[in-house]
């Protein structure tokens, strides 16, 4: 790597680092992150829609989630690849199911990694990623 | 499939940053088209199991005193189940009509079509059951004065519907699918938080 091509990657790697720092520090409040600071000078993050509405539900046997079922999900976010995890105490991961694909703007998802029991079962993550 | 970083807040807030494989550390590249991500909240009132039990003289025949259990989540808020219940009670019946519907090629679902409109002005909010089979009845049956038994703790709220006298005699099923419990979505806790869309399902394939 001669020394400009050096410095240009530095360089890329320095804005990659304020873009992160930017996100971290944004998080603790509101995540107000723009497009133009995550890619970096590369592609633009174009979001498929608002999911904070989004909604889970599960089917239950016996206790233990079998299924998980989403709801209110931004139809311009079909076609993209869903996962959805489900967390205990301590943030711990429970079960998960995905990528799959996202046909609609509601779906069931299964089978999961593994059937907690409904009651452990304290937050979720959902994830959409694009094609 | 690539890596990914997942930033949420404790608001719910998220936001994913999709990066490609070679050296994130190094070029932070953004390359899907569609992101999006969110912490959504689990339910909280729900239906945690569903069994039933024969209480007549065939197992897989709904007959008399055959038995659906369904045990929620959470204490529910009565009023939201039958008009006139209220939670300074811990266990209480009201005696109707339960109906299973004849689902023609379609599962046979049972449902509570009638309860006195003094208890329960707006009907007894049972929801419904799909019995995982249409073989159950070759045509809709009515059981008269099945009862339908409510139990509460402050963690938990058990429906117990038992089969009265039917309107005609049922057909024995060897082999179907799990039952599937959908309670009536404005069923709900004493907090206000509805069973939604959650659902419950038997560990049997065999009811009743």
């Amino acid at each position: 790597m001669n020394a400009r091509a050096g410095r240009r990657a530095g360089a890329l790697a320095g804005l990659g680092a304020v873009a992160l720092a930017g996100v971290f520090a944004a998080s603790a409040s509101s995540l107000t992150i723009s497009a133009g600071k995550a890619s970096a000078g590369r592609t633009p993050v174009a979001s498929c829609g608002t999911v904070v509405s989004s909604m889970v539900s599960w089917n239950v046997v016996a206790g233990n989630v079998t299924s998980v079922t989403l709801t209110g999900l931004p139809a311009g976010c079909v076609g993209a690849r869903v996962t959805i995890t489900l967390r205990g105490a301590a943030n711990a991961k429970l079960a998960e199911v995905g990528p799959v694909l996202l046909t609609g703007t509601t779906q069931r998802l299964s089978p999961l990694s593994a059937n907690p029991g409904a009651s452990v079962v304290l937050s979720s993550s959902l994830v959409l990623t694009g094609p | 499939m690539r890596p990914a970083v997942l930033l949420a807040t404790a608001a719910g807030a998220a936001v994913l940053l999709a990066v490609p494989t070679p050296g994130w550390g190094a070029l932070l590249g953004v390359t899907s088209a569609m992101l999006a991500a969110t912490a959504p909240a689990t339910p909280i009132a729900y239906p945690n199991s569903v069994v039933s039990a024969n209480g007549g003289t065939v197992t897989g025949r709904p007959e008399r005193f055959d038995t659906v259990t369904v045990v929620f989540s959470v204490q529910l808020s009565q009023a939201t189940l039958c008009s006139t219940w209220t939670n300074g009670t811990s266990s209480r019946s009201v005696t109707g009509t339960v109906s299973i519907t004849n689902g023609g090629a379609g599962n046979d679902v049972l449902t509570v079509t009638t309860v006195p409109v003094g208890t329960c002005a707006s009907g007894f909010r049972f929801g419904s059951l799909d019995l995982g089979s249409p073989g159950y009845v070759t045509a809709t049956r009515t059981y008269g004065t099945s009862t339908i038994a409510l139990t509460q703790t402050v963690t938990a709220t058990t429906l117990r519907i038992t089969l009265g006298t039917a309107s005609g005699a049922g057909t024995t099923v060897s082999g179907g699918s799990v039952m599937v419990y959908t309670p009536d979505p404005l069923v709900a806790d004493l907090s206000g938080n509805r069973c939604g869309l959650n659902t419950a399902s038997s560990p049997s394939v065999v009811q009743l």
